[in-house]
């Protein structure tokens, strides 16, 4: 495979990832993660809860130090880089904000521009305050920007993490569960948003738990297995949502029966689990 | 919150001249300013201003605001509101080092260096065990019971070291110190801890906008860029050698780092700069405010300033405790 040296690429190969414990060597969580995220793209990550999803995603942000295998971003590994410049290119949003914060919308996407700020002003240029209104805008909140951040509803809060990254002006964003905890109105304004990040050539990468907003917005899915029996999961099936959300695949990973039903009215197909499954269907039986 | 900021400096000075003016010897304002460039009416007001009160007054303020800048930025790394150099041992580690260095008869210039380097002991030990498994975060239940391991160890090291290095003379000097108190600080004192006092507190103005970006977390502030664990370091260490200068001069005055950064989120908001200048000039206040009846209280007699902090402080700490009882609890 020959890489142009122009375009940008996330790459992650033969990544194993896990948590050091206090002295003791780290076991893995994940491992054998190749994964290839180009800009423009959206790759929705998959599994059941427990098994690694948050923990690669930290990886691909640089959270986390690979425990095998490398993450590279235009073939340099992200660990050789430095913290600065990975900012630059690739920006991260977090599940929630950790505390409750009573900084302005504004402030918070104001600090988006730190990485292209020197380590001691937080001084705006024209083009810095332009790139803030900007991102503002294409969340939809340039009316809320003075709102302080306790003021703001979930999806509205989501919506502010997503502008702090895009004052990074990332060429990749990272978002962790966007729609967690989030009605169905968010999760269709935070999805929205996404496709127009698309459009914009910004890779994505993201954990959905809902199958259905997959299948809509993703072109890459990569469904990541559950553990059998404490051993890492790992990557048990990438494709586009045609080749990954199928049948079998899906009762083995995640354990339930589902059923499939194609909407005629918008054209969508549609999952709805149904209920648990045996423990028979195996994991084994589905990778193959 | 311009005029906010405009009447908490014109308060401060104020709050100077009043000590600059009461006491065993009453001195009008007028004559007090006057005394203070050198222009004093006579003798004895100018060894009463320029001998006693001014070098004490501006001991009291150097201590406020050490502790409470230092208390501030303990409470923005922790990301909780309940941190400050009292409670978390730091201040109790800094009165080993002084110890230390008072039963080596070294002198002023060396003094709150030797508290720095049992702070910073403290914070890291302190620190190590708040922090536990996790990669980010620290629990504030560990962080303070921590402290308080931290600092009863510290006192029996201290009582210790006395009873079997120092002569009566000195034991008697040095539980003086460590009930706090400013009384007799000269200028001899006051001006080496001035300059790291300068120190701690150019750093910290420099981390401004670290602190902000960590006030997200640790994992947002990485994901913008910071270099996490070397800021922490840095603002850590400003706010060891704040709070070890403080010890060194004035002792063991507990809950400045804690009340005077509420009072001024209250006021002020969070954002860091503005937030730095104005927990200290508020600790400046309080304790300032604190010497104040310290001396004046009980006539011919002079209340430690520790124990009237203590008075102050602790049932401010208890009220806090009830209202973030849960937050701790959940960590």
């Amino acid at each position: 495979m020959t890489s142009v040296s122009e375009r940008k690429i996330l790459k992650a190969e033969q990544v194993g990832l896990g948590y050091a414990n206090k002295g003791k060597v780290a076991t893995n969580i994940i491992e054998h993660i190749n994964l290839v995220l180009e800009p423009g793209e959206v790759l929705a990550i998959q599994g059941p809860n427990g098994s690694g999803k948050s923990t690669l995603m930290k990886g691909l942000a640089r959270q986390l130090k690979p425990s095998a295998g490398t993450i590279s971003l235009d073939s340099q590994n992200i660990w050789n880089m430095s913290i600065v410049d990975f900012a630059r290119q690739v920006a991260y949003v977090p599940q929630s904000l950790e505390t409750p914060h009573d900084m302005t919308v504004n402030e918070l996407v104001r600090l988006g521009r730190n990485p292209h700020q020197s380590w001691w002003s937080n001084q705006l240029s024209k083009a810095d305050i332009a790139t803030i209104d900007s991102a503002l805008d294409r969340c939809g909140l340039t009316r809320l920007s003075t709102k302080k951040l306790n003021e703001l509803s979930g999806g509205e809060k989501q919506r502010a993490l997503i502008a702090m990254a895009l004052a990074q002006e990332p060429h990749f964003i990272l978002m962790d569960e966007p729609t967690a905890n989030l009605d169905f109105r968010y999760q269709l304004e935070v999805i929205a948003i996404i496709k127009e990040l698309k459009e914009q050539k910004i890779g994505i990468a993201t954990i959905l738990h809902d199958l259905n907003l997959s299948a809509r917005i993703a072109d890459q899915i990569a469904l990541i297995g559950p553990p059998p029996s404490a051993s890492p999961s790992t990557i048990v099936a990438k494709g586009t949502p045609q080749e990954v959300l199928k049948e079998d695949l899906l009762r083995a990973v995640f354990d339930v029966e589902l059923a499939f039903v194609h909407d005629e009215k918008s054209n969508l197909d549609l999952y709805v689990p149904i209920s648990i499954s045996k423990k028979s269907a195996t994991l084994n039986g589905a990778a193959d | 919150m311009f005029v906010k900021f405009i009447a908490l400096i014109l308060f401060t000075l104020l709050i100077m001249l009043i000590n600059l003016c009461l006491g065993d010897l009453t001195v009008a304002p007028i004559e007090a300013l006057q005394a203070v460039f050198g222009q004093a009416g006579s003798s004895e007001i100018h060894d009463v201003i320029f001998g006693i009160r001014l070098p004490r007054l501006l001991t009291a303020f150097v201590v406020g605001l050490a502790l409470a800048t230092s208390g501030y930025l303990l409470q923005a790394l922790s990301r909780n509101d309940l941190a400050d150099p009292y409670l978390t041992g730091v201040s109790s580690g800094a009165a080993v080092g002084v110890a230390c260095a008072m039963l080596c008869k070294l002198d002023f210039q060396t003094i709150p260096f030797f508290a720095f380097i049992g702070g910073i002991t403290a914070s890291f030990f302190v620190a190590s065990i708040a922090r536990g498994s996790g990669q980010y975060g620290v629990s504030v239940a560990k962080l303070l019971l921590a402290g308080i391991a931290l600092s009863s160890v510290a006192g029996a090291l201290i009582t210790l070291a006395m009873t079997t290095f120092g002569t009566q003379l000195m034991a008697q000097g040095l539980y003086l110190w460590i009930l706090g108190g400013i009384s007799g600080r000269n200028w001899q004192e006051l001006i080496p801890t001035v300059s790291y006092v300068a120190v701690g507190l150019i750093v910290a103005l420099a981390a401004a906008k670290q602190l902000n970006l960590l006030a997200l977390g640790e994992e947002t502030a990485s994901s913008l860029g910071l270099n996490v664990g070397r800021s922490q370091l840095i603002i850590l260490s400003a706010a060891v050698l704040l709070a070890s200068s403080a010890v060194a001069l004035s002792g063991m005055v507990g809950f400045v780092g804690l009340v005077a950064p509420h009072l001024s989120r209250r006021l002020f908001g969070r954002g860091a700069r503005l937030q730095l200048v104005c927990s200290g000039l508020t600790g400046a206040i309080l304790v300032l405010f604190s010497d104040l009846l310290a001396r004046t209280l009980s006539p011919g007699q002079e209340l430690p300033l520790g124990t009237l902090m203590a008075l102050i402080g602790g049932p401010f700490f208890i009220y806090l405790l009830s209202f973030s009882l849960d937050q701790v609890h959940s960590q």
